[in-house]
């Protein structure tokens, strides 16, 4: 899932202060998840401003809000259509990417992110978030017991673990795990390792140039009836 | 409690029918269990509180007249026996399952072990099982989670608009509005007396637990022209599991928010004040005071500017 944290209020206000009549626009997905932009968020957003509005005494904003069950597809945003037919500026509380399909929805309106969308990630415990997959393209989990040493490793190496790893944690960060021995007692746990003993050639960056396009659908030529 | 009558119920049916001579219906006899039994884990957690017994009347004094035995209960006996009520039927719900996003917040927060997900992976809250906190519904990112009474719902917020309203009307001030529990000392003890009213410029929105408190309600309490806000809750004496712990948690989340704004993070304090506290009045006189001080500063600041 896709995590973010909220932009810092000054940050948002700044942003805000040429456009009197904001949206602010929560998802209902990986927002809500991640508790950076869902429905509770965008009202805290909103109260925060509201706070800030009334206490320098000084703002002239008129908010809304309004929390689509995803913002990375334009159907979801349909429903918008009339609520922003007076709007100024859309504060997208989406990922990068709901703010860019919002934009691409509605193109005469300035579309500003309200969240930093940090990383690809999973739940740890409540309330704090660990990254689990850079979404490199080539995923060699398989070799590596389903631990990804491009994420869980910090120097992000394919033949681990390095010589900074020390009791099992990783020299940059004495309480972070070394990812490599990570991988190495779940091999060992699984009877797997003869896969420690492989070399791991350089990764694929092909994969890398962007933006990258996924085509999951048969290229079927359209006038080609049913051959 | 709840077989206890039913099994009443189905005793004076019995009588009914024997007196007006009809066989008893069969059905009524393969009643199905009214209430799932709690979860261990549930159990558990749940804090035991004895029951108070009422005052009774000394012998000598029985034995003068007819007058009842069993006195009433005081004031503070009242509100401390009314804290072991099982809370039956008003929990949490996910009223909005299209909203909900199977985020598992409520799993993670519940203090009971209440919220599990069904096997089509859907996140479900047994009513009978729910003890009614109300952490998981302001803990709930998409806003999926009520209570179910739907006077528990607004309660809060409408107990808070009310106090905005009184509090433009009286014009004193600074004013702080706190959300207090009607548990503690405010319901029962030595603040009793602030109970719905100003005193020294405080206004209280009586909460019935404070882990209800969402921090939109703390927002819209200084968007509304508060110098300061307070929580107070109930001290040792609260009948739930870390409810002080949510508190700070969402108190946190707002001071920094006022940092940001450039409003002073200390005028927003959690207070866990029980019965044991000798100075819950200082805490409060020394939190008033410095209200009162930021509010000066920043009217003659504002009359410099001007």
């Amino acid at each position: 899932m896709i995590v973010a944290e909220q932009k810092p209020l000054e940050e948002i206000r700044r942003m805000i202060a040429p456009y009197p009549k904001v949206l602010l626009l929560g998802c209902g997905t990986c927002m809500t998840v991640c508790g950076a932009g869902g429905e509770r968020e965008v009202s805290f957003v909103h109260g925060a401003l509201r706070v800030a509005q009334a206490k320098s005494r000084n703002g002239t904003h008129t908010f809304s809000e309004y929390t689509v069950k995803r913002q990375c597809d334009l159907e979801f945003l349909d429903p918008l259509v009339d609520k922003v037919a007076d709007i100024d500026a859309i504060l997208s509380l989406g990922c990068g990417i709901g703010v860019q399909v919002a934009a691409e929805r509605f193109p005469d309106i300035p579309v500003l992110p309200g969240v930093n969308t940090s990383f690809l990630g999973a739940a740890d415990e409540w309330g704090v978030w660990d990254e689990r997959c850079a979404a490199c393209g080539d995923c060699r989990l398989e070799e590596t017991g389903g631990i990804c040493p491009i994420t869980r490793c910090t120097k992000g190496i394919l033949n681990g673990p390095c010589a900074g790893t020390k009791n099992g944690k990783c020299e940059a960060n004495k309480d972070m795990d070394c990812g490599w021995v990570l991988i190495y007692k779940r091999l060992e746990r699984l009877g797997q390792l003869d896969k420690m003993r492989r070399y791991y050639p350089p990764r694929n960056f092909r994969t890398i140039p962007r933006p990258k396009r996924l085509v999951s659908k048969a290229n079927i030529d359209e006038g080609g009836g049913d051959g | 409690m709840v077989e206890a009558l039913a099994t009443g119920k189905l005793a004076a049916s019995r009588i009914d029918d024997y007196l007006q001579h009809r066989y008893p219906l069969v059905s009524k006899e393969e009643k199905e269990k009214l209430v799932g039994d709690l979860l261990p884990e549930t159990i558990e957690m749940i804090k035991k509180i004895g029951r108070l017994e009422p005052p009774i009347l000394p012998p000598e004094a029985r034995a003068k007249d007819f007058e009842p035995v069993e006195l009433v209960y005081d004031w503070e006996i009242a509100v401390n026996e009314a804290r072991r009520c099982l809370r039956c039927g008003i929990g949490a719900e996910i009223l909005f399952q299209d909203k909900c996003a199977t985020c598992l917040t409520c799993l993670r927060v519940c203090p009971y072990h209440v919220p599990y997900l069904d096997a089509s992976g859907t996140a479900q809250i047994p009513v009978e099982q729910c003890q009614a906190c109300g952490i998981c519904v302001v803990e709930c990112p998409a806003k999926a989670i009520v209570l179910r009474k739907p006077y528990d719902r607004r309660h809060i917020t409408e107990e808070l608009e009310h106090i905005i309203k009184s509090a433009a009307e009286s014009k004193s001030k600074p004013l702080i509005i706190a959300f207090c529990c009607q548990y503690g000392l405010f319901g029962t003890g030595t603040l009793a007396s602030m109970w719905r009213g100003a005193k020294g410029g405080i206004w209280i929105v009586p909460v019935l637990c404070v882990a209800k408190v969402e921090t939109g309600h703390i927002l819209r309490a200084f968007e509304m022209g508060a110098e300061g806000v307070f929580i107070a809750g109930c001290g040792e004496q609260c009948a739930r599991e870390n409810t002080a712990a949510w508190v700070r948690q969402r108190v946190e989340k707002v001071r920094k928010t006022l940092a940001q704004i450039g409003l002073e993070p200390e005028r927003l304090e959690a207070f866990n004040l029980s019965a044991a506290d000798e100075e819950p009045v200082q805490a409060l006189d020394k939190f008033t005071e410095k209200i009162g001080g930021l509010y000066l500063v920043s009217v003659i600041v504002q009359e410099v500017k001007s």
